[in-house]
């Protein structure tokens, strides 16, 4: 009984790895915003940090292991997605 | 050395309006302030940390060869300050004081981040993040799930750069 209790604890554990991995991704990204001047590029990674944050403040008290399954696959996409944007938008 | 790191802090902090606001308040980089004088190599090889101070005696910026008839600039190419333990240490309690979301009563060097201080793992993250942009280098993932104390992270800092003390 105590081994299947650690069995999920582990897969838990993986995916909260997983989620931290994508919050890092999505903070490297913000690095990459540039605004026209240094003042502009700050706010703009400031305002890039609170909606990341706040986005994944939304989902953290999810308990549902295929919910977040899948909120990490919509969150992958995205970050491609925003890091195609930024790469345009940087010229 | 502590005089000119808070001036250069003091001007940072009343020049900027982001302070206090929910985020990082980057700190400045160590302004470079050695020449790549021969100077410069004798004081990395002393043996006492010696901070910063100025010792450029030869303070021209232009060389003039008056019996060749050409005259030259003498470019400073900057080197960063010389890291010893106390200053990672210094630096790395600083920009935690800086984080608003750390109560710099609590803050020791010991204290732990997620059990002493009250973050929870998305604020970790932000911490290691912060301190990859007050030291220049990024910190993998694997080794950023284990840093859990200032202590540790100033331990990993003085590893990857070579700091012996």
């Amino acid at each position: 009984m105590s081994k299947l209790k650690n069995a999920m604890s582990l897969k838990q554990f993986m995916i909260r790895q997983e989620v931290l991995q994508m919050y890092r991704s999505y903070l490297r990204l913000g690095r990459l915003i540039q605004g026209s001047d240094e003042e502009s590029s700050k706010k703009l990674q400031l305002e890039w940090n609170t909606w990341v944050r706040s986005e994944f403040d939304l989902r953290k008290n999810e308990k549902n292991e295929d919910v977040i399954r899948n909120m990490l696959v919509i969150g992958k996409r995205q970050l491609g997605e925003l890091n195609r944007s930024i790469r345009i938008s940087n010229g | 050395m502590s005089l000119m790191w808070s001036k250069l802090v003091l001007r940072r902090l009343s020049g900027a309006s982001l302070v206090g606001v929910r985020g990082f308040h980057q700190t400045p980089r160590v302004a470079s302030i050695f020449p790549a004088s021969h100077k410069w190599n004798l004081m990395v090889s002393s043996p006492r940390p010696c901070g910063i101070q100025s010792t450029c005696n030869n303070s021209s910026l232009f060389k003039l060869d008056t019996s060749a008839g050409k005259g030259q600039f003498i470019r400073f190419y900057s080197h960063e300050a010389p890291l010893t333990l106390e200053f990672i240490r210094d630096r790395v309690l600083l920009v935690l004081k800086l984080y608003d979301k750390v109560d710099p009563e609590k803050l020791t060097v010991d204290s732990h981040f997620l059990n002493d201080l009250g973050l929870d793992s998305l604020d970790h993250v932000e911490v290691i993040m912060a301190m990859e942009d007050e030291f220049g280098f990024e910190i993998p993932d694997r080794d950023a799930e284990r840093l859990m104390k200032p202590a540790d992270i100033v331990r990993y800092i003085g590893d990857k750069k070579d700091v012996y003390d």
